[in-house]
């Protein structure tokens, strides 16, 4: 009984530490947000000014979608990827640098439990980073379907249709990506 | 390093319990061939002031390091008032307290947030947390500076913050590793005055390396010569200088170590 009491008291501390952690990583990123934010917004803005406006403007469109509607979703996948990468790798590396990690690592913390709370300011940086530039692109390129993340094949294909047959074109580009998967 | 589960059934269990600070033939060996520790053993009973000294390279900080869980040993066992550091080691780091000899500070917090911070990451409540840190930032007298970054205070100041850290989450075995390096003689007698205290007022089992001896001659009870990686000398102040034929400590420690 007592070994449960112990267990249970223990886990609670682990799980504070953790959150604490957490809301450290998740603080970093808000704090220094012309540093972590602000970069990669605007790496987005100037990669949709050139596909989109320089060479949209040649190609107009793929698979009958506009091509700016088109990156879209590329790109925000891109920067959700990169940036929660970019955040987790940095704020490890400069904790191991200047020498404070030994903090967080001589704690009662668990290490699934320390990369969770790490990972959680990576989630944040990459999330709001992704929603600023598709909030920002909006004007230009409207509401972005979910290109990639739907399956392309007849039962999507006739689900995605059924489910939105005012946009046949969606379907149309589903069936590209998958022709050059394919090919490639 | 191996669990606690497997050790030799010889060793008084309830003695190693009861220890703060239990060290078995523990030998490390980093990737540079560099051999820090040599079946290093040491038994350190709780609510003693001991002193570990001995030259830079002489596995003072890798022993730390093995203590707080920074540093794995491939052979031997470490264990914390009777929790293996391996095989309960969120059990055996809660009771622990490292102030480490480099200052390294959490740049994006402030002086309150670094003890703030700590405490919550080895589990404290959230009302306890704020009264402890107003508590050690008013002992260390760094009220005036709870808002300040860490990088702009002073060296004494941050190595009084560390001291601070290493409190927080009240520990029952702290280790200070050179603790004055840097600090000027008022604040060290302060420093003084305040771990005397911690220690005969809170029983917290104090572990301190030094290269100040007369510290070691003020300050501990019981004293450990360390030389390559392996402990050649224990006793106190007073069996140390009689067993090396010394007037002080300083020839004590000047005749083992040569």
């Amino acid at each position: 009984m007592a070994t449960l009491a112990a267990t249970r008291e223990l886990r609670l501390i682990q799980r504070r530490g953790t959150r604490a952690l957490a809301s450290r990583e998740m603080r970093r990123v808000l704090s220094l947000w012309t540093q972590t934010l602000l970069p990669p917004v605007l790496t987005g803005a100037i990669f949709l000014a050139v596909f989109g406006g320089a060479l949209g403007s040649q190609l107009r469109t793929v698979a009958g979608v506009e091509y700016l509607r088109f990156i879209l979703p590329g790109l925000l996948v891109l920067t959700v990827a990169g940036q929660a990468f970019a955040n987790n790798s940095t704020s490890v590396f400069q904790a191991k640098n200047e020498g404070y990690i030994e903090d967080v690592l001589s704690s009662p913390m668990r290490p699934w439990q320390l990369l969770i709370a790490y990972m959680s300011g990576g989630l944040l940086r990459g999330w709001l980073a992704a929603l600023v530039l598709w909030l920002g692109a909006w004007p230009f390129a409207g509401a972005v379907q979910s290109l990639a993340v739907r399956r392309c094949g007849p039962a999507a294909g006739a689900g995605g249709a059924r489910a939105r047959p005012d946009r046949p074109h969606l379907r149309r580009a589903r069936c590209h990506h998958r022709d050059v998967g394919r090919q490639l | 390093m191996r669990s606690g589960s497997g050790t030799d059934p010889a060793i008084g269990r309830s003695e190693r319990d009861s220890a703060a600070l239990w060290v078995e033939n523990l030998d490390k060996v980093y990737a540079d061939g560099t051999h820090a520790l040599r079946g290093m053993s040491l038994h350190i009973p709780a609510g003693s002031f001991f002193g570990l000294l001995g030259p830079n390279g002489s596995g003072k900080s890798t022993l730390i390091g093995t203590v707080a869980g920074l540093v794995r040993a491939p052979a031997g066992h470490v264990f914390i008032f009777g929790h293996d550091v391996v095989a309960q080691a969120p059990q055996a780091r809660l009771k622990v307290g490292v102030a480490p000899q480099d200052v390294h500070l959490d740049r994006f917090l402030s002086v309150r947030e670094v003890l703030t911070y700590h405490g919550r990451y080895f589990g404290m409540a959230a009302p306890d947390v704020g009264h402890r840190a107003e508590e050690l930032l008013e002992v260390f007298d760094l009220t005036g500076k709870a808002d300040t970054r860490p990088n702009r205070l002073s060296g004494g100041m941050r190595r009084r913050l560390l001291i601070a850290r290493a409190l927080m989450h009240r520990p029952r075995l702290l280790v200070l590793d050179e603790p004055t390096a840097g600090v000027d003689l008022e604040l060290r007698r302060e420093l003084w005055t305040y771990l005397r205290r911690l220690h005969q007022h809170e029983k917290t089992t104090v572990i301190l390396t030094t290269h100040y001896l007369e510290e070691a001659h003020e300050l501990c009870e019981r004293v450990a010569f360390i030389r390559e990686g392996q402990l050649i000398a224990e006793g106190s102040v007073d069996q140390l200088e009689a067993r090396y034929g010394a007037s002080d400590l300083e020839g004590a420690y000047l005749t083992a170590m040569h």
